[in-house]
């Protein structure tokens, strides 16, 4: 750091340096990094893309052999998900054409042969996702880091065989604790319950945000607390105004792991919900429309599915990005 | 403002001794410094009195009232950190509003408060600015107004000056100084730079492993040092200490030197020494007078200008080198054979097993 008193004047720029001139091994270098760069964007977004364009294709065109990529959007796919619908015969069909108080989603429907029978649970699924992921993510970082605090800043007896204790309820594979949990929640009667997964997923992510949450309070140095507590701060005070402002990088960073874990859970959500509490991912595939995979509606689905983490992820990335702390402590 | 008693005090990390029991007392508006090398405990008896470390044993009293079990923030205390500890996602303005927050004062009062104490400081212009975007210097200076702006009973610094470039060291030690005449506020500094220590300290408190060695004065624990370690600690060099054998008012030294005692120390020396037997003698760089007829002769290994004097490398006897101070003037090739005696007034002598010194009841 200069050691300048701020007393002393600043002395002239009488020197500059020409920023225009790039050697070429530089520009090759820069060149070959874009590259390199637009090529991974470009492989990362194409199932993405695919999975857009499909959402507005009509059946066919979902289907088309070889793959269709300029076609009439439709919002077929939309109309599928979220509507239930009845098959018609062809004289009911006819019928149903005379009508003249239509809407375009009923005629969109007409135009498959089917006449709406009312809203799909699309909506509700996706509110049972928001419910379960949000509050399951919360819970998991906020005791987290509360967890993660004590391990850091406390000697507790044990501290090591603990934090072991607590990343082993990671190392068995999921699936096989399915069936045996599904009876327990079913004694338990949590079944099927907002409750049941909140909890579920709150204890999954929580080994997760524990250690994650530790290495980042792990570096916030013990002195920033001390002098606050000489300061005349609480532990409590200092941890709210000293150590939560300086682990939001830690705290975003974990968020988004956690909600992504538990927004895309499958395999349990399969088992342990039902109807109430059905989330999004298990409900999705099923979809299935009468005869036939709807190939646009699932697509479509998975389009609605996608939104919430990006706007999360989105939100947070000021603080995904911004380093822990700047330098206040030389080390 | 403040008296601080430490009585008895003591820290143990598991079975090891931190800090083994110490009485101390902080006079009212004094500069104490806490001087040892590091690992001496006395970054641990800091923190002891801060708060920030809980005592193992023994009691500690501020103004009187104990507060040994007392939390941090409310003993009424500030502390400079090493590295200043200023919270990075505040302005240096936050940082020192910090503690006057805590003690729920009025916003104009904050705002007249770091007025006040960054004119003192010379921080004025550096107030919106966040600790990264600060040199050493001004984080120290920042640092040392979230210190002062609340007026504590006591100050406790921690190698405050640790972290700054040497050249900067001088001028901030120097401040700091003037800071402590002028509000005249109890302080406890820890280092382990001794000249820093002599600069500043009203008193000093020399440990080493554990243990106090000697409490005193600047002068007192240079001129007059308790012990072996303390006679090597302080100064640079440190005080030459040539191991001899004492025996009917002379020390046999290396190199077939004889030192006869001087007349002042003859009797007490009789006294404490049971019998003829090993001794240490013991003389600052200072002590030594070049001059033909001295008792003492050495060989030159070499010699250093240091400016307004020559510091000589002396040699008894081919083994271990001694510092002699001469003037600039004088000049001394390496290989010259010379002579030369002791003030007898700044000679010392220490017990070769207990490490400890000699009274002398006219010296002392």
């Amino acid at each position: 750091m200069a050691a300048q008193s701020p007393a002393a004047p600043r002395l002239p720029v009488n020197f500059s340096t020409r920023v225009d001139e790039v050697s070429s091994r530089a520009r090759l270098a820069r060149f070959i990094r874009v590259v390199v760069v637009i090529a991974v964007a470009i492989i990362m977004l194409i199932p993405v893309t695919w999975m857009t364009l499909t959402a507005f294709k009509s059946r066919p065109d979902a289907v088309a052999v070889p793959p269709k990529i300029f076609f009439q959007p439709t919002l077929e796919g939309f109309v599928s998900l979220l509507t239930d619908r009845r098959q018609l015969t062809t004289e009911q069909i006819a019928e149903e054409q005379k009508r003249t108080d239509l809407t375009w989603i009923d005629q969109l429907a007409l135009s498959r042969g089917q006449v709406i029978t009312g809203p799909s649970d699309y909506p509700q699924r996706l509110l049972n996702s928001i419910i379960v992921a949000g509050v399951s993510t919360v819970f998991s970082v906020g005791l987290g880091l509360l967890s993660a605090y004590s391990f850091s800043r406390f000697s507790i007896a044990g501290a090591g065989d603990l934090l072991f204790f607590i990343l082993s309820t990671r190392m068995l594979p999921p699936v096989v604790v399915t069936i045996p949990l599904f009876l327990m929640y079913r004694a338990l009667g949590i079944y099927d319950t907002h409750f049941g997964l909140i909890l579920l997923y709150t204890v999954f992510n929580l080994s997760f945000s524990v250690w994650l949450l530790k290495g980042f309070i792990d570096e916030i140095p013990r002195e920033y607390e001390e002098a606050a507590l000489v300061d005349g701060y609480t532990r409590l005070q200092a941890f709210r105004k000293i150590v939560l402002p300086q682990s939001l990088t830690g705290i975003a960073a974990t968020t988004v792991f956690c909600l992504i874990f538990a927004w895309n859970e499958y395999a349990f959500a399969l088992m342990l919900s039902a109807d109430r509490a059905r989330t999004a991912p298990p409900s999705i595939p099923s979809v299935l429309g009468t005869g036939g995979i709807e190939s646009a509606a699932i697509a479509a689905g998975s389009l609605g599915f996608l939104i919430p983490v990006v706007i999360v992820t989105f939100a947070l990335r000021k603080y995904l990005l911004r380093g822990v702390t700047f330098g206040a402590i030389r080390q | 403002m403040a008296t601080i008693e430490l009585q008895q005090v003591e820290k143990k990390f598991g079975e090891v001794y931190a800090v083994k029991p110490m009485d101390l007392t902080i006079r009212d508006g004094e500069f104490l410094v806490l001087l040892g090398p590091s690992g001496c405990g006395k970054t641990t008896t800091l923190r002891m009195i801060s708060g920030l470390e809980a005592v193992t044993a023994g009691r500690i009293l501020l103004n009187g009232r104990d507060v040994t079990w007392a939390h941090p923030s409310d003993r009424d205390i500030a502390f400079v950190f090493q590295f200043f500890a200023l919270y990075p996602h505040l302005s240096a303005r936050q940082n020192i509003a910090f503690p006057l927050q805590a003690q729920g004062e009025s916003r104009q009062t904050i705002d007249r408060r770091i007025k006040e104490v960054s004119q003192l400081l010379r921080i004025e212009h550096l107030l919106h600015l966040r600790p990264g975007a600060l040199s050493g210097g001004d984080q120290q200076r920042v640092a040392l107004a979230r210190a002062l702006v609340r007026r504590p009973a006591a100050f406790l610094m921690d190698e405050p000056l640790g972290a700054l470039d040497a050249e900067f060291r001088e001028s901030m030690r120097a401040e700091i100084k003037r800071l402590h005449l002028d509000q005249h506020a109890t302080s406890v500094y820890v280092t382990h730079d001794q000249i820093e220590a002599m600069a500043m300290g009203d008193r000093i408190v020399v440990m080493s492993s554990a243990v106090v060695q000697q409490v005193g004065t600047p002068a007192e624990v240079y001129h007059n040092p308790r012990s072996l370690f303390v006679a090597r600690f302080i100064g640079s060099p440190g005080m030459n200490l040539i191991p001899g054998d004492y025996a009917d008012g002379m020390v046999n030294l290396p190199g077939g030197n004889c030192y006869p005692v001087p007349p002042i120390w003859q009797r007490s020396l009789h006294n404490q020494m049971a019998r003829a037997g090993r001794i240490i003698l013991g003389f600052r760089p200072e002590a030594a007078q070049i001059s033909s007829d001295g008792p003492l002769h050495a060989e030159v290994y070499a010699a250093d200008l240091h400016g307004s004097y020559n510091m000589l490398h002396l040699s008894l006897d081919g083994k271990d080198i001694l510092h002699a101070r001469a003037s600039r003037q004088e000049h001394f090739p390496i290989g010259t054979k010379l002579r030369f005696d002791l003030h007898p007034e700044w000679v010392r002598f220490f017990n070769a097993d207990t490490e400890l010194a000699y009274d002398c009841e006219v010296a002392s």
